[in-house]
Order: C-alpha cells, then structure tokens, then sequence
C-alpha cells in the first residue's frame, strides 16, 4: 500500500519525507509568531530521524506540518514524493490512512475497541483486508499477542504504547510519526519501544520520524536535528546520549546570551 | 460561590442551550394552556356580562335534566306561554318585559352546501326591546316580515354573502328561503364560539319552532325601586312554578359556569401534553446536567481541593439549575402568550371565533410557569448535583475517565420496584378503584416511566450490542458507533428513556384506536343490518326535518325504516340520570340485531321497555317487573320489562322503548337523529329514495354498510392523529435531548475523534459513526417505547372489557412504522452534532489537553 506500482521506479530515489522551505506563522501583524522559519528537511527511506529542542523550537509544528495534521504558510511537504499541497481534506485523510503512521504520547488507543481492533482500525477504516502475517509478525514482534482481546483500560501504559506502534505499522506506511512517543512511559517500557522502532528502521527500512525532549530517547535515532526558532541549528548522525546532552548544554548557553541579547 | 456557579454557566452555555429550549417548551405549554383559556374566559365574562346586563332578570323554561356545558349553552330552550309577559308587567317595580324565541337554523351556503361549524347553529327571535339586547346589529337592518333573516359577521364575511340577496336556511321542516337584510355581531365577536345565528321575526320564529303564542326566554327590567334578588323573588311569586326566574347576575355565573367547564376541558387537555412535554424535558434536564457535571468533575474536585465543602459544590450545580430554570420559565411565559395567540388564529381558522379580549396574563399563570420551569430543573439537576458533590479531592489529581464503572445494582432495584408500584397505580386507576382514577393513572404512568428508565440502563449494553451487529459488520463507523452507544449505559439508556416516554403514549394510544375500531368494526359486523342509515348531520346535534321518515315509511323501494331517538329519564331507584333510546320496535330488529334474550319486542311495541341483559341481571330485574322512573317534569311512572337484549354498542343505551313510550317519558326528547332503511328490492332504488326525500335535509348524510364502516373508521383515526400531533411535541424534545447528547459526548470524545481522524477516518465515516449511534438510541428508545405502550395499551384494553372492547389488536405494521420514524428522526437529530465531529481540526482534536 505504501508504494503503489506506478511510484516503484523511483522510489528508491525519492526521500520518504521532503520538506522544502517550511515555513508556519501563526497570528498576524505585529503578534505573528513565525514557529517555523524556512526549514528544509530530507528524510531517507529506512532512516531514524529525531528531532529536538527547546520548547518553542517548533519541533512539534514541524511534525504536525510533515504528517499532514497542519498546514504549511509557506514552502512544501512531499511524503513518497507526493506534494501535501493543496490537497483536499479527503485526500489528506487517504494519505494519512495510506502513507503515515502515528505514535502519540499515551492516551491515544480507542478506548471503546480491544487491541486487536485498535491495531487494525487503519485498515478498517480504509475498507482494505488486514494482511495475516505482517499483523502476526507485528504483534509477536511486539509482545501483544496475549493482549490482543483487552481493552487499552486493561493494558499497561507501555502495552498500550506497543498497540499504538502496532497500529502505525499495520499498513506500511512511508513513514511513522512519533510525537514524545516514550513521554508517559517508564524508562524501560520506553526503552522496549524504541528499540522495537529502531529495529523496524533497520530490519525492514521502515522510516521514523520522532519528536522527543529526552536525550536517551533520541540516541535510539540514526540521526538528530536540533531545532531552535523554527530554524535547524544543529545535526547529529548516530546520537549518543551523552553527545545529545553535550550539545543541548551548549544550546541552552546560547539561548541565555541570545535571551541577554535581546 | 456563587460566582463559580454563574461562571460555570456561562462558560457552558451552549451545553445549557438545548435543556433551556427543552423546558421553554413544557412552560410553553402549560402558560399557553393558561393564557388561552384565561383570555376566553375574560372575553366571555365581558360579552355574558354586556349581554345580559340589559335586563335585571330572565325568565325561561326549567331546566331539565343537568347535561353537558355545551348543550346546556345551546340547546333551544323549551317555550313558555307567552301570557307570562303580561302577568310579570302587573308585578311592582317591573319597568319593561320582553320575551324572544329560539331554535336551531343553518344558512345554506352559496355553493349549495349547508354551513355546519363544529358548534350549533342557533336561531332567534328579533326584538329591539331588552329581549334583543344581546345582539347587535352590525349592518343593514332588523327582519321586519315573515321572509327576512338577519345574519352572524362571522358567517356572513366567511362565505361572502350580501345584503339583499336570497339565502337558502335550513329550519326544522326543510329549506326555506329568505331575504338577508341585516349583519349581527356580539359585542366585538362575529360569532358565539363558531355558532352560527340566523335571526327572524318573532311570528316567523315561532311558527318554525312551534312556539304559538309562547316564549323562549323574557328579559324584565326593573324600574330601580328595589335590588334584583327581591324583584326576582316578586316575580318568581307573581308567574308560579312553571318557570324559572334569575338574576342577570345568575344569569351570567350560570352561562359562565358552562363556558368554564368548556375551557376547563381545553385547559385540561392542554395542560395534560404540557405535563407530558416538562416530564420528558426533566430528562433532558437530568442527563446534560450529569453529562456535564461528570465531564467537569476534575473541576469540583480541584474546588474541593481548595476548600470548597460538599454542600458547597452541590449549591453550584444547584444555582446553574435554577439559572436555566428561570431563565426557561421566563421564556416560556413569552412563548405560552404567543402560543395562546396562534391556538386562537387556529380556532378562527376553523371558524370557531372567540371574543377578542386581549391575552390574559393572570399571576396564577406566571407563577405556575415559574414554579413548574423551574421547580422540574431543580428537581431533575439534584441527582446529577448530588453526584458532583460526592467528587473526591483526589480526583482533581487523576483525571482518570471514570465512565461506567459504578455497578446499577441499587438503581435497578429502585427501578424495579417504582415501575412496579406505577404498574399497580396505574391498573388501580384503570380499574377505577379511586375518587380519582385519571390521576392515579398518570400518576402510574409517570412512576412507571421513571422505573423503567431506572431499568433501561441494564438492557442499554446488550440492546446497543443488538442493534449495532449488523451496521457493524458494516463499516468500522458502524462498529464504533455501537460501542459508543454501548460506552455510557446511563447516559444511552437516559437519552433514549426520553424517547421511550412519548412513543409509549403513541403506541398504547394507537393500539387503544385499534381495539375499539376492532370492536367497533366486530359489533357492525354482528348487529348492523341496515342497507343505508341516514344521520342527520356528523355532530349529531341537529334532528332530521320529520317529513323524511313520513316520506320514506310510503315508499316502495324501502322495506324497513326505523328512526332512532334519544331522551333521558332519571332511574328512580338508581337515581342516575340515563339515556333511553326509542325505535321502532316492529322493524328495529331486522335494521339493528338487539339479540333479544327473554321476552319479546312485541311487548316494547305495546309501551314496555327493553333492558339490556347485564344490567337486567346486575339489578336483579327480570322480564315482567317494573321499574319506576322519574320525568325531566317531575313526573313517575311505571315502566315493565318487557324484553331483555344482548348487546348495546350500536345503540349506545341499555334502556329501549317505542318512539311513543319515548315521546311520553321525555317530552324534551329529541326528534329523527338517525334513520336506518332496508332496500325492498334494490339497493340502488331504496338509496335514491332516500336523497329525494333528504332534499329538504341538504345537512343529512346517507351511506351504505362499507360507507357507514369507514366513517367511523375514519373518524377514530382522526382522534389518533389528533393525540399523535401533541404528542409529537414530546417527542421533538426526546429528540433535542438526543441531539445533546451527541453534541455533548462528541465534545467529550473530542481527542479521541481526533486521532480516528489522524489514523485515517475521513469526514463521511465520522459523520456516519455520530449518525449511527443516533440510531441506536433512537431505536433502542423507540423499542422500550414500544413495548412499554404495548403493556399499556394492554391495561387499558383489559380495563375496557366492559366497553365492548373484548380483544386487544396490536397493529404491527403501524408500530413498526413508529419505530422507524423514531430512527429517521433520530438521524436528523444527530445531523448537527454528527457534521460538527467532522469538521473538528484534527490538530486541535490530536492536541487538546
């Protein structure tokens, strides 16, 4: 589902996520807040992108803008090489049913539907048949297997947060959104969860997208951006805990003096 | 406090909007049912007092038996010898005496079709003494011959006649033809509630009304020497017991008296729908306050949290009641005048019109629109209330969902045992085991509603789970919005409670309707044997012009012919009043199957009477005793049994006699109401007899045993439809209750709508998911409703076996019909809600906290 047969030639080429100028204000006139600056942005198919800053930074703004939830001011957002541009409401919902998979913070199951169904509900909704062995192969991947009969009531916050994973990788999308995925979550439930989208970035190229304010989470990532103003300042490739917390030291000094300048 | 409470309110005020609306329409009612009857009452209290404060006192005939308000208003009264007026002109202090006649006429109308209101059509006798006084001549002039007839405004303006022309009337012995020369009105009425008055000159009046020499009514004006009582003491003396004499103060309090109990009955009925209408508005009431005093839980808590005591929290939900309260009692009181306004522009439509007096704004009415308004949101907002004040401190540190978790163990078996005890109340009432049997069976009924709504809750899982298996093996909208419906047990089963209550009413009233057309369509099929049967018009108020029975009884192609007539005689040993029927007993068998048990007809035909088979049997009568009976004029006699009979439903009395024994019991009898005729040969001979001989009767109609059936079919289905619209009125506030609920619970399901949204859900599914929970609410409502009016309708039905109605009948098709309308309108009234949950911005929903 995620590459129809007319995008396979180049679809090799093309990044999974391609933003171009991106910029958001919000508000107009002299109360206009620009929370995205001009960001240009390429994610390659099967890589684990994080992206930090302070809050603020319009990290936030800038995954809600590539996942088709918000709108851009200016600039564009290609997802498999198609433009989120100007596409109709209904269009934007088949690319979020098709093309994007979402992880939020906790809370975000149908409380009304049992794992299973929570899983599923992406395929439910677009009308297409669930494809047995990639849901076997998700949730014994992610340990759900017993769980697949309980309601997100019954399940634990990172079960729950497993489900969620689940339900974004169900279709194959082009690539998975992750907003603070690990923010409710312990540490080691959080742990068990990015290693799990590590491993689908590295075992089947499944390419991830996240937000996170925790340097440990964004270690898990293949590559880090920090975001500060609505620009990039800063990148990484194969973050470390302890490089992630070196360089947001030096950002939180900057901001101070940026702050003094002002 | 206070201040937190106001604050609330107006921090929800669109929550609030359609409970508000739900209980202007109950007040509405209920000031509307006020304001109407106040202002007719007013207006009639003015015309009664202008008309007859012309006189001092009057004089008629007695009264006879006590009948109903509208007869006693408008049927003729019985003539008096016109010597009265000379005896009561000697006594001192009498300063003028004038008398006039009245009867009953009917303008024919232009077209040729005889003008029929739904009220009598009255005649009188012009004078332009004080007898005259009550009417006032609008245009052109009194009749001053035997061929003039004055008209009413009203009529006059409605059919477009004028002055100078011929118009056809229809009086006691056929048409007859006049010249219209003059216009009449009452004070500022063109009309006597809808009646219509033909006025004549005194000879002609009593030559069409059979009043030689003789009056109906005599006003007497007194020269001032004394107070009316004593003058009417004086006259009472001077003219003997043959009359009655009374004050126009009487006067006026005794037609007054009638009019009230006229308008009483409206009121009743009115205020009865308007007791439906709040009652349902109260579940509303009851489930936005919960709805959102459960989504606002974390705020009382936090409010506990920082000091605020139990009985605090519960005076804020309590203050936000009484704000929707007055707010609605105060709208309703608006709306109610309004209302009152529009029900008098439908009486003037139909032609009914009322003496303009303004609305009639009285305290009473107000104060009980504040009391009911109010007094059933505060009443219903203090479980919900109770509810927020039980909130713990600690829960403004969770914020868990807490839906549904509290088992229904207690409240089940409240429920159980109100709808049980509304069950009895209500068979105790239909059984009429109280002074007050309709109370006790609303009383029952509410009782019982509110128990099964207490019930409701424990079926709302399954039945949702029911309802949905199909739309959800559908679509995914489908399926969530059968786990929606399932989600909030109270909440589905309080919404769809709401619509329980009307379409129980709707459905026992309906399955009542097909009872008594079954066991009306049963006894035509056994007794009614006539070809034709000929009515003298569909009020039944009006007598068939006598030449028609003499006309019909020679000719040929008529094989049998009996009238029917009604009188009423006071039961000696019973001391009821009852109804006697008179026929013609040598052919009423053949025409009408009386399935006479013991004696024969034989002995009717030589002055016996012929008593029904129960209550021969109840009174321990047999054939060949004799009851005693007392005449209107006081007089006893003795009557003998001399048959008994089975059935009484199509002559609607147990005591029949001949035409003679009927005109002796009751000289005030009424003549030919109904005729039924058996063809000799053919059908269609006897049936063109009879319209030749009805052309003196244009306002008679003839039909047929099919034709006959389908009048009276129809005419109960009118009285359905007629329930059926007021109580559309609560269902139209079941239905705001569903689409609050929807709105309410899309608003609480806002995140999750949301992320449905994010994964993929695009707009039509998400309208769909709102839309199809309507449905099973609606349905889900729609059912119980059902049901609950099947057990209902059953009661009723059981109560009425003494009526005739020996089986119930349950027309399915027709409560299916119900229950699908239920569904539509449930779709409608999710549409706002539903297109408001497809419009929500996903970010917003994805980010609310």
């Amino acid at each position: 589902m995620s590459s129809a047969p007319v995008d396979l030639p180049d679809a090799a080429m093309t990044p999974a996520v391609r933003v171009t100028s991106a910029v958001k204000v919000y508000g107009e006139g002299p109360t206009a807040v620009r929370a995205l600056d001009g960001i240009d942005l390429q994610v390659p198919r099967g890589s684990f992108l994080a992206i930090m800053g302070p809050s603020g930074s319009g990290k936030s703004t800038l995954l809600h803008c590539a996942a088709a939830l918000d709108r851009l001011t200016s600039g564009s957002v290609e997802i498999d090489g198609t433009s989120l541009d100007g596409l109709s409401d209904r269009q934007l919902t088949r690319m979020r049913r098709e093309r994007i998979g979402f992880v939020f913070q906790s809370y975000n199951l149908v409380p009304t539907l049992t794992a299973h169904e929570n899983i599923t509900l992406p395929l439910d909704l677009a009308g297409a048949k669930v494809d047995r062995e990639r849901f076997d192969q998700i949730v014994d991947t992610l340990a759900l297997r017993d769980r697949l009969t309980h309601r997100p009531a019954e399940m634990s916050g990172g079960q729950q947060q497993r489900v969620a994973a689940a339900r974004a990788l169900i279709t194959r999308p082009t690539v998975v959104f992750a907003d603070e995925p690990t923010g409710a979550l312990d540490s080691r439930s959080g742990a068990e969860l990015l290693g799990f989208l590590r491993d689908a970035a590295r075992t089947v190229g499944q390419t991830v997208v996240m937000v996170t304010h925790d340097p440990v989470s964004a270690s898990y990532a293949d590559r880090l951006l920090f975001l500060a103003d609505g620009r990039v300042v800063d990148e990484l490739d194969g973050p470390t805990a302890d490089a992630v917390l070196d360089r947001m030291k030096r950002f939180e000094g900057n901001d101070d003096a940026a702050g003094e300048g002002r | 406090m206070l201040r937190v409470a106001l604050k609330g309110l107006l921090g929800h005020k669109s929550r609030f909007l359609l409970t508000t609306l739900a209980v202007v329409a109950g007040v509405t009612f209920v000031a509307g049912a006020f304001v109407l009857t106040d202002s007719i009452d007013q207006a009639f209290d003015d015309l009664l007092t202008t008309g007859y404060e012309q006189a001092d006192l009057y004089v008629t005939a007695p009264e006879g038996f006590e009948t109903s308000a509208t007869e006693a208003t408008f049927a003729a009264r019985e003539a008096f010898d016109a010597d009265v007026v000379d005896t009561i002109s000697e006594v001192e202090g009498v300063a003028e005496v004038d008398g006039i006649v009245e009867g009953t006429a009917a303008f024919v109308a232009p077209d040729g079709d005889p003008i029929v209101p739904q009220a009598p059509t009255l005649a009188a006798s012009w004078s332009d003494g004080v007898g005259g006084a009550w009417v006032s001549v609008r245009d052109g002039r009194p009749p001053e011959g035997r061929d003039e007839v004055m008209m009413d405004a009203a009529t006059f303006q409605r059919f477009g006649f004028s002055l100078g022309a011929q118009v056809e009337v229809l009086v006691p012995d056929g048409v007859a033809s006049y010249t219209l020369v003059g216009v009449t009105g009452f004070g500022d009425a063109d009309n006597l509630l809808g009646a219509t008055l033909a006025t004549f000159d005194l000879s002609e009046a009593r030559d069409l009304f059979g009043a030689q020499e003789a009056y109906t009514e005599v006003s007497v004006v007194g020269d001032g020497s004394i107070d009316p009582a004593a003058l009417r003491d004086r006259v009472a003396a001077a003219v003997g017991g043959d009359v009655t004499v009374m004050t126009a103060t009487d006067r006026v309090a005794a037609d007054q008296a009638d009019i009230s109990e006229f308008t009483g009955l409206l009121s009743t009925v009115l205020l009865v729908f308007a007791g439906v209408a709040v009652f349902v508005g109260g579940f509303l009431v009851v489930n936005t306050f919960g709805i959102v005093v459960a989504q606002r839980s974390r705020e009382f808590a936090l409010l506990r949290a920082v000091g605020a005591s139990r009985r605090q929290v519960l005076a804020t939900v309590l203050v936000e009641a009484l704000a929707v309260g007055l707010l609605a009692s105060a709208i309703g009181i608006a709306t109610g005048v309004g209302l009152a306004a529009l029900l008098v522009a439908i009486l003037d439509a139909m032609g009914i019109d009322l003496p303009t007096a303004g609305a009639v704004l009285a305290a009473r009415t107000v104060i009980a629109s504040f009391v009911v308004g109010t007094g059933v949101t505060l009443v219903a907002a203090l479980a919900p209330a109770r509810r927020a004040s039980k909130v713990l401190p600690i829960e403004a540190l969770r914020g868990s969902e807490t839906a549904d978790a509290a088992p229904l163990g207690r409240r089940t078996l409240v429920g159980a045992a109100l709808a049980m005890v509304g069950g009895s109340s209500l068979l105790a009432g239909l059984a009429g085991a109280t002074a007050q049997p309709i109370a006790l069976v609303g009383f029952g009924a509410a009782l019982s509603f509110v128990g099964v709504a207490l019930l409701s809750p424990v079926i709302a899982g399954p039945a949702s789970r029911l309802l949905g298996w199909l739309p959800a093996r559908w679509s995914v909208a489908g399926k969530l919005a059968r786990q929606n419906a399932g989600r909030d047990r109270r909440r589905t089963a309080s919404t769809a409670s709401a619509l329980m209550i009307g379409l129980a009413l709707v459905s026992a009233v309906t399955i009542l309707t097909a009872s008594v057309q079954g066991a009306l369509s049963d006894s035509l099929t056994e007794q009614f044997r006539a070809d034709l049967i000929i009515q003298a018009d569909q009020m039944g108020t009006r007598d068939l012009p006598r030449g028609v029975a003499v006309q019909l009884a020679d000719d040929p192609a008529i094989a049998g012919l009996s009238p029917i007539r009604f009188g009423q005689v006071e039961d000696a040993a019973e001391g009821d009043v009852v109804n006697v029927v008179g026929v013609e007993p040598r052919t009423i068998d053949d025409l009408l199957s009386m399935g006479v048990q013991e004696g024969s007809l034989d002995a009717v035909d030589q002055g016996a009477l012929a008593l029904q088979a129960d209550v021969a049997s109840d009174r321990g009568v047999d054939v060949g005793d004799d009851l005693i009976f007392r005449t209107s004029d006081g007089r006893e006699l003795l009557l003998q049994v001399g048959a008994t009979f089975a059935s009484t439903e199509m002559l609607g009395s147990a005591y029949v006699v001949s035409l003679d024994t009927l005109a002796e019991i009751d000289p005030r009898s009424r003549g030919d109401v109904v005729l039924l005729a058996n063809a000799a040969e053919d059908l269609g001979a006897a049936r063109d007899a009879v319209d030749e001989a009805l052309t003196i009767a244009p306002a008679a109609s003839v039909s047929d045993q099919a034709e006959f059936r389908q009048q009276n079919e129809d005419q109960i289905g009118q009285a359905l439809n007629l329930m059926i619209a007021l109580l559309a009125l609560a269902i139209i506030i079941a239905l705001l209750g569903i689409t609050n609920t929807l709105a309410l619970a899309v608003l609480e399901r806002t995140r999750e709508i949301g992320l449905l949204r994010a994964v993929g859900m695009n707009r039509p599914q998400t309208r769909r998911m709102v839309l199809w929970e309507a449905v099973f609410v609606s349905v889900f409502g729609a059912l119980l409703g059902v049901a609950v009016g099947t057990l209902f309708g059953w009661a009723i039905v059981q109560a009425l076996g003494d009526e005739g109605i020996t089986r119930m009948i349950v027309p399915v098709g027709q409560l299916t019909v119900y229950v699908v309308v239920a569904a539509i309108a449930g779709l409608i009234a999710a549409v706002l809600p539903a297109w408001k949950a497809s419009r929500m911005n996903v970010l917003d929903a994805v980010t609310v906290e």
